[in-house]
C-alpha cells in the first residue's frame, strides 16, 4: 500500500512539473510583445523597452527564463502582474476561495442528487420515470452553463426578487449573505453536473443489479433494500467515483463561466479578466492553479477508489 | 428489439448485420437526434438563404430596437436593431463549421497518433500516451482558453484550440481499438499471409475502429458545440460583430429584463444542436455495444 501511494505521488509530482511546463510554453507564444504592452503605445523609445526587457528577464534565451520561472514556482513565487504591482501569488491565492467555496458546494449539489436520482431511475427502467429522469439528465447535459445561469437570473433574481443574482461576500464575513449569493452560482454548476452524473449513475446502477451476485443475494433472502443498497450500489459507485472526480475537475471549467455571469471575483474571472488586459503573468498563475486543483482533485479520487476497490490495490502491488 | 433483417438479403455474400446509420436511425432517440441533426444542418447550410435580413444590418430607432417576435422579425430584434433570426441562423453556420472542422482535426491527428502508438508499442507509446495524459490534467475550458489565447483571436484559434482539446480522447480511443483488433483472429491470418503492416492498418485497423470513432465523434461535436459557445460567451471567439450565439447571448444578457427573446432564441439554438448530437451519440452508443440498452 505505501510503495502504491509512493507511486502514485510520484506521477503527481510528474503531472504537475508537465502542467507547468505546458503552461509555461503555451502563454509565452502569445502574440504581442508583453514589453510594447507594458510600456503603452506612447512610450516606445527603444531605449526603455530594453530597459524594460532586461528588466522582466525577457532579454534571456526561453530555456533560461523557463528554469528560472520553475525555480521560482518551487520557491512559491509566480511573478508580479504585468499591471499592478502585486505579486501572481496574492491575486491568485485571493481568488480561489471563491471559486472553491462554488465548486465545493456544487459537488454537494450535483453528487447528493445524481445518487438517489440514478439509483431510483435504474430501478424503474424502461418505464415513466426512468424516462423523465434520462430526459432531464439529456437536456441538463446539453445545456451551457451560461444559458441555465441566464433561466435562473431571469426567474429567481429578476422575476421572484428571491436571491441576489451577482457579486460576492465572503462566508466569514457575513454568512447567510454570503451563502445567498453562492446558491445560483452553485446551484447551476450543480445541475449540469448532475445531468451527467445521473446518466453515470443510471448506467453502472443497471449494469449491476443484472449480476449474478444480486440475484443470490435476492435468492438468500437478503432484503430488497439490503440487496439494493448493501450489494449493488456499492459495487456501482465505483465507475461512478470516477467519473464524479473528473467532473469535480471540469466544475473549474464551468466556474469560470459563471464567475463571470455572477460576476463573483474568483479565479475564472480573474484569468478572463487578465486576459483583456493582457496582463499574462496572472494569466499563467490562474490557469496553472486550476490545472493544479484539478489534478489534486484527481489524486483524491484515485485514493478513494483504492479504498472502495481492492482490486486495484493488489494490482498496484504486483506491478 | 426486434432484429427481422440481414436474413431477408438477397446477397451472395454471408449476411451482415444492419450498419452503424441504420440502427441508430431505428432507435427512437437516435431518430430524433437525426432530426434534429438535420434541421441544423439544413438551417446552418442554407443560412443565407434563410435569412429575412442581413445579420449585421443595425437599424438604430425607438421603433426597431428591442422588438418582440413578429411576422417582419420571427425571433425581433436585437438593441441594434438586428434581426435575432438572420443572426441565429448564421450563428448556427459559424458553431457547426467550427465544430465539424475542430472534430475532423482532432480525430486525423488522434487516429494517426493512437495507432502508431498501438502498433509501435514501447517506448513511442509510453512517451506519447504520458504526453497525452498530461493534457487531459487540464480542465478543459480552460486548457481551450489558454491555447485561444495563445493563438489569437479567430475563427482560425477557436478551431484549433478545440481541436487540441480533443485529441486526446481519440488517441486513446485509437490506441485501445488498436491494441484490441491486434488481438483478432483475421489479424494473425492477415500475419501469416504475409500482409504488410501499412498495408493491414489500411486494411485491417483503421476500418475496424470506425464505428467507435463515430460514436465518440458525435459526443465530441457535442461537446465542441458547447465550448465553442463557452468561448465567444466569454468573448474569446471571434470577434463581434459576427454572429456567434455565445457572444449574441452574452452581449444579451444585458438586456434581459427588457428582451429576453435576445437570450431565448440564440439559448435554443445551442441546446437543439448539443441534445441533436448527443442523442446520436446515445443511439450510435447503444447500437455498437449489445450490453447496453435501454
Amino acid at each position: 500500500m505505501l510503495r502504491y501511494l509512493a507511486g502514485r505521488v510520484l506521477d503527481l509530482v510528474l503531472v504537475a512539473w508537465i502542467v507547468a511546463t505546458v503552461v509555461f510554453f503555451l502563454l509565452r507564444v502569445i502574440p504581442g510583445d508583453p514589453v510594447l504592452i507594458l510600456a503603452g503605445i506612447d512610450a516606445v523609445s527603444a531605449d526603455s523597452v530594453a530597459r524594460l526587457r532586461a528588466e522582466m528577464g525577457l532579454d534571456r534565451p526561453v530555456i533560461v527564463q523557463y528554469l528560472g520561472w520553475l525555480a521560482d514556482l518551487l520557491q512559491g513565487d509566480m511573478g508580479t502582474s504585468l499591471r499592478r504591482d502585486v505579486p501572481v501569488t496574492t491575486l491568485v491565492f485571493g481568488a480561489a476561495p471563491a471559486t472553491l467555496q462554488i465548486a465545493v458546494l456544487a459537488a454537494v449539489i450535483g453528487i447528493g442528487t445524481s445518487i438517489p436520482l440514478g439509483v431510483a431511475a435504474a430501478r424503474a427502467q424502461g418505464r415513466a420515470r426512468d424516462g423523465a429522469i434520462t430526459a432531464a439528465a439529456l437536456l441538463g447535459i446539453s445545456t451551457p452553463h451560461f444559458v441555465i445561469a441566464l433561466l435562473f437570473i431571469y426567474i429567481f433574481a429578476l422575476g421572484l426578487g428571491l436571491l441576489p443574482t451577482s457579486g460576492y461576500v465572503p462566508l466569514t464575513e457575513a454568512p447567510i449573505e454570503g451563502l445567498a449569493h453562492l446558491v445560483l452560482p452553485a446551484l447551476t454548476l450543480g445541475l449540469v453536473m448532475a445531468g451527467i452524473l445521473v446518466r453515470m449513475m443510471r448506467r453502472s446502477m443497471i449494469d449491476e443489479l443484472g449480476e449474478d451476485y444480486v440475484r443470490t443475494a435476492r435468492a438468500k433472502g437478503a432484503s430488497e433494500r439490503r440487496a439494493l443498497y448493501g450489494h449493488a450500489l456499492r459495487n456501482a459507485l465505483i465507475p461512478f467515483v470516477t467519473i464524479a472526480g473528473i467532473e469535480v475537475g471540469i466544475l473549474l471549467s464551468g466556474a469560470v463561466i459563471i464567475e463571470t455571469v455572477f460576476a463573483i471575483p474568483g479565479l475564472g474571472r480573474l484569468m478572463i479578466e487578465t486576459i483583456n488586459q493582457r496582463d499574462y503573468t496572472v494569466v499563467q498563475g490562474a490557469v496553472l492553479l486550476s490545472a493544479v486543483f484539478y489534478v489534486l482533485v484527481n489524486f483524491t479520487v484515485d485514493l478513494l477508489y483504492t479504498a472502495l476497490d481492492p482490486r486495484v490495490r493488489v494490482a498496484g502491488r504486483r506491478a | 428489439m426486434t432484429d427481422a433483417t440481414s436474413q431477408g438479403t438477397a446477397a451472395p455474400a454471408p449476411p451482415r448485420p444492419p450498419g452503424l446509420f441504420a440502427r441508430v436511425a431505428r432507435s427512437w432517440t437516435g431518430g430524433i437526434g437525426l432530426v434534429l441533426i438535420g434541421l441544423v444542418a439544413a438551417s446552418a447550410l442554407a443560412a443565407p438563404l434563410l435569412s429575412p435580413a442581413d445579420p449585421l444590418a443595425q437599424q438604430l430607432s425607438a421603433g426597431t430596437i428591442f422588438q418582440g417576435p413578429s411576422a417582419a422579425h420571427p425571433f425581433g430584434t436585437d438593441n441594434l436593431g438586428r434581426d435575432v433570426l438572420s443572426r441565429v441562423l448564421h450563428g448556427m453556420r459559424f458553431s457547426l463549421g467550427v465544430a465539424l472542422a475542430s472534430v475532423g482535426i482532432a480525430v486525423a491527428i488522434g487516429l494517426v497518433a493512437g495507432t502508431l502508438a498501438g502498433t509501435l508499442g514501447g517506448w513511442w507509446d509510453r512517451a506519447l500516451m504520458r504526453l497525452v495524459d498530461s493534457f487531459l490534467a487540464f480542465p478543459v475550458l480552460i486548457l481551450a482558453i489558454a491555447i485561444s489565447v495563445a493563438l489569437g483571436r479567430g475563427a482560425g484559434g477557436v478551431i484549433l484550440a478545440i481541436a487540441f482539446v480533443n485529441i486526446p480522447v481519440f488517441t486513446r480511443l485509437a490506441r485501445a481499438q488498436t491494441l484490441k483488433i491486434e488481438q483478432a483472429q483475421y489479424m494473425t491470418a492477415a500475419v501469416l499471409m504475409g500482409s504488410s503492416l501499412p498495408m493491414r492498418i489500411l486494411r485491417h485497423t483503421l476500418p475496424n475502429m470506425l464505428n467507435p470513432v463515430l460514436v465518440q465523434a458525435s459526443v465530441a461535436l457535442s461537446f465542441a458545440v458547447l465550448i465553442e459557445s463557452g468561448l465567444s460567451f466569454l468573448g474569446l471567439g471571434i470577434p463581434a460583430p459576427a454572429p456567434s450565439l455565445g457572444l449574441m447571448i452574452a452581449e444579451a444578457k444585458a438586456y434581459i429584463a427588457l428582451a429576453p427573446h435576445m437570450v431565448a432564441f440564440p439559448s435554443l439554438a445551442i441546446v437543439v444542436t448539443v441534445l441533436g448530437f448527443n442523442l446520436l451519440g446515445d443511439a450510435a452508443g447503444d447500437a455498437t455495444d449489445p450490453r447496453r440498452r435501454g
